[in-house]
């Protein structure tokens, strides 16, 4: 996630949606794209997922651009992953997008949560379901590791530049 | 409960619940407490035991934490009460995130914008840092979390493009195993 150096030629096209965030980025797009981060969002640390879906895989914004939104989703009040689900929506498609971006960031779990209500004394008496979300949390964190701290790898020095999600210097992250 | 006074309880829920969306500052944590007292204590909505049985269950859910706000709405307003909630913890936090982005994107361009958008990054890499120390404490702190979290950033390291569906289906599985071994309780 996250290594611009390393990421296909397709992925950003150095074209002028760079400079414009106005590129064309479908509601629909951002709802998909949410919902499924929401749906699997267990014990937080979706900053990676989200980074790697919206600027590596797709280019909706640049490594600045989401950095930007990163640290003001974690000092602003409120659930850090539905602020950059906002950041996220607003940058690409204004309110609308904000709006269906937090929306579909909640459906899911809000589903989830009516099924759990219904049959939460079902749900809380079955012990591999506690160590199957364990276990997907603590994916989660080491996604979270990963994203923090990059290392080089030593078959390609060039590799150090993996932490260009970090940088805004690499000339080739956008 | 649910009968005579139910026209006030909708209200009474997002009164409740709306301060709370932004009390959350850095996590849901925050809000356990003042929850507990609206709920349990000053409303009598819910027993204690009850908020109990639904925190433990909402840890175990996807999404965050504060949509236990959400559970008990769920359990003293059904279907209404969830939706109230819903708008409550969400609708507050997220209209501030929207306003502020919108006051940094018209300073778009000035020379201390781009200084401060530049000498955010170390702030958020710091950020996440002091994100993956708590949430590994809140999960446990054990060597099976350990070992999980590392092992996923040394595959993320090795295979860079690797969805995250497999990462977090392998974390189950790692976990399950334990479980069944008996190293889980």
């Amino acid at each position: 996630m996250g290594q611009a150096d390393s990421a296909p030629a397709g992925d950003i096209p150095s074209s002028p949606s760079v400079a414009s965030p106005a590129a064309p980025v479908s509601l629909f797009a951002l709802w998909r794209v949410f919902f499924w981060i929401g749906l699997f969002s267990f014990g937080g640390g979706l900053m990676p997922w989200i980074h790697r879906e919206v600027v590596t895989a797709r280019g909706w914004m640049k490594n600045e651009q989401f950095l930007v939104g990163v640290a003001l989703s974690q000092i602003l009040p409120g659930v850090n992953s539905t602020n950059m689900a906002v950041y996220v929506g607003q940058r690409s498609r204004g309110l609308a997008g904000a709006t269906v971006a937090v929306v579909a960031m909640l459906t899911g779990p809000f589903l989830v949560m009516l099924l759990a209500a219904l049959s939460y004394r079902i749900v809380l008496g079955v012990p591999w379901l506690h160590a199957a979300m364990a276990g997907v949390a603590a994916a989660a964190i080491g996604m979270l590791l990963r994203f923090a701290y990059p290392p080089c790898r030593r078959s390609s020095p060039a590799s150090c530049r993996s932490w260009s999600h970090w940088r805004h210097s690499s000339p080739s992250a956008f | 409960m649910r009968d005579d006074s139910f026209s006030s309880l909708l209200p009474a829920l997002f009164k409740v619940l709306a301060p709370l969306s932004l009390a959350s500052v850095g996590g849901a944590t925050a809000i356990y407490a003042p929850l507990q007292f609206a709920a349990v204590d000053s409303h009598q909505w819910i027993s204690g035991r009850e908020f109990l049985d639904l925190f433990a269950i909402c840890r175990f859910l996807p999404g965050p934490s504060s949509l236990l706000g959400a559970m008990i709405a769920w359990k003293v307003a059904g279907l209404a009460g969830a939706l109230v909630a819903m708008v409550a913890l969400y609708l507050p936090s997220s209209a501030l995130a929207y306003g502020v982005g919108m006051v940094w994107d018209r300073h778009r361009g000035k020379p201390w914008h781009t200084a401060l958008e530049r000498g955010v990054a170390p702030v958020a890499a710091g950020l996440v840092v002091a994100g993956v120390f708590a949430l590994f404490q809140l999960s446990g702190g054990d060597v099976l979390t350990g070992s999980v979290i590392v092992g996923v950033a040394a595959v993320l390291t090795w295979r860079k493009k690797l969805h995250p569906f497999p990462l977090l289906i392998a974390g189950a599985v790692v976990f399950e195993t334990a479980h069944l071994a008996g190293y889980l309780a």
